[in-house]
């Protein structure tokens, strides 16, 4: 992994390898004194001198398609294997494939299958084809793994060919045709989606495409026939290669995911709780409170569409934008990768059950928590949802708040607001406790208030807290 | 159908693949049989295109013609 994410303050010359980098033997991912290395080990010194030689690693950098790395004098974590030490250019947030809307695992899908291309031409090839190779960066994929690269033999097609079609082209079919939430699956299956679950779940007018029909239907089929015949060696030609890459990019390119119009990506048009004055000043206040917290990545729960991301990404170097609407975040990503540069990573994570730490030993993939923590957190028009939606009490939504991060910019609803009265229209009121008083001595046991300010035309309140330093809590005065 | 995209397969020789993955004895059988198929899409594909570039070429420079 490349990434800041879950970075602890480590001895000077303590050496953590990477959790989720050891199925490779060509090397692995490891940090030494806060700073994140990659170990060549001299199994793939042919493969890495090729890259390099062959210019594919230069062209593919200079897109903007596979990570910059410099090689470096550093000591390696295991001499005895060793070939290199490379230092790759670190992210600001690792993202996973369960995260992501269908428009950027189709990205995703089209960036490998762009860089298995441009591989073939200069005679390597994609060893792996996994979409946790890929990340997002400036609202683009970016491959990350280094080490994919082999040189094109004289084999089948493509190695990786069942990895991409389980990781990329299963899930596609699956969010387009049937529902987007189905991109949630990858959770449970880390190695792909199977074909012959994907197949058993797709419509049979899925399958009415003839790439389609070959990469799924008949891959699945090929797969239950030729199960314990030994591995075969077939002799491809580049054009056969080139022509399977083809392919599959008119299988991806052939799914499209139609629906953008879900109840929450039309909330912020169709908002009644603001007046278009209310919402200015809103945005005037979190754009004040946001430009005075420190600077670093900032987390914005419950994002919608992502108006409060974008105030955020003019201050900020990387805002994660987090909702659980697919399509809040599917029409988020559409408009920002039209943008030239832009610092929002849109990402579908359920608050409530946010993604927990997955992969052998619970440690390879990483938890929300453990990414963090997070500069500053914006949680606005989130908390009322979280108390009448999911029974969450105060001192609960506050504890975990406190886990995430050091600067906290909140916005309370209190339980008189439409919002919150819609919510508990159809249900028994049992929330006694759910009130700015009780709110703000919950706050203000993990907190110290910075500033707090009631938004005018609703008795909505916008506070800014800091994580507390084992002081006991202070007063609430609120600028009225 | 399948048993007989089977037998239009070539024989392959057997080795042992040199991958850290498994690429699935069932995924590179389909490919194998796939491949020429594909290859000759993507040949006519790619032939097609380099013709539709051609004409467009030609009927530009005819259009771009004076007039006599």
């Amino acid at each position: 992994m490349v990434s800041k994410c879950g970075l602890r303050d480590l001895p000077r010359n303590s050496v953590e390898k990477i959790a989720a980098s050891f199925r490779d033997p060509s090397g692995f991912v490891f940090r030494r004194g806060g700073i994140l290395y990659r170990q060549v080990n001299q199994v793939f010194s042919d493969n890495y001198r090729l890259l390099i030689d062959s210019g594919l690693h230069a062209d593919l950098t200079e897109r903007g398609a596979l990570i910059q790395h410099e090689e470096v004098q550093a000591p390696p974590a295991e001499k005895a294997r060793a070939f290199k030490v490379i230092r790759p250019r670190e992210l600001a947030f690792i993202s996973y494939p369960y995260e992501w809307c269908f428009s950027q695992l189709q990205d995703a899908a089209l960036l490998t299958l762009d860089i298995q291309e441009t591989a073939l031409r200069r005679g390597m090839s994609l060893k792996d084809a996994t979409a946790f190779n890929i990340q997002f960066e400036n609202g683009r994929p970016i491959h990350i793994d280094t080490l994919s690269f082999e040189a094109a033999d004289s084999g089948p097609p493509w190695l990786a060919y069942r990895q991409f079609c389980q990781h990329f082209l299963a899930p596609l079919a699956l969010m387009a045709w049937r529902d987007p939430r189905l991109g949630r699956m990858l959770a449970l299956h880390l190695d792909g989606i199977p074909l012959d679950l994907c197949c058993q779940l797709l419509p049979h007018r899925a399958f009415w495409h003839f790439h389609r029909w070959i990469h799924l239907w008949l891959h699945n089929v090929g797969q239950k026939r030729i199960r314990h015949s030994k591995a075969l060696r077939a002799p491809a030609s580049l054009q056969q290669r080139l022509a399977l890459v083809d392919s599959l990019r008119s299988a991806v390119t052939s799914l499209q995911h139609r629906r953008v119009s879900s109840h929450w990506s039309q909330y912020e048009s169709a908002r009644p709780s603001y007046l278009a004055e209310a919402r200015l000043s809103k945005e005037s206040i979190v754009s004040e409170m946001i430009a005075s917290a420190p600077n670093g990545l900032l987390w914005d729960l419950g994002c919608n569409t992502g108006v409060f991301s974008r105030i955020a990404a003019s201050h900020r170097a990387q805002a994660v934008a987090i909702d659980y609407d697919h399509d809040c975040i599917e029409t988020l990503y559409r408009q920002i990768r039209k943008e030239p540069n832009t610092s929002i990573l849109p990402l579908i994570i359920d608050t409530t059950n946010p993604s927990s730490a997955l992969g052998w030993a619970g440690t390879e993939r990483m938890s929300l928590r453990e990414r963090g923590p997070a500069a500053t957190v914006l949680a606005l028009a989130i908390v009322h949802h979280w108390a009448f939606g999911n029974n969450l009490p105060l001192p609960d939504i506050c504890r975990f708040l406190a886990s995430c991060t050091d600067h906290l910019i909140i916005e309370f609803v209190p339980k008189h607001d439409p919002m919150s009265q819609l919510l508990l229209a159809s249900r028994q009121d049992i929330f006694p406790d759910y009130s700015p008083h009780h709110f703000e001595q919950a706050m203000l046991e993990h907190f110290e208030l910075c500033r707090s300010v009631a938004l005018p035309g609703s008795e909505r309140v916008l506070y800014h807290f800091r994580l507390r330093r084992g002081s006991q809590p202070a007063t609430v005065t609120r600028q009225e | 159908m399948f048993d007989m995209l089977l037998l239009a397969g070539r024989p392959f020789p057997m080795h042992f693949l040199f991958a850290y993955i498994d690429p699935g004895s069932g995924s590179i059988f389909v490919q194998a049989v796939i491949g020429g198929i594909l290859a000759s899409i993507y040949a006519i594909k790619i032939y097609w295109q380099k013709l539709k570039s051609g004409l467009h070429g030609f009927k530009m420079r005819f259009k771009g013609s004076p007039k006599k």
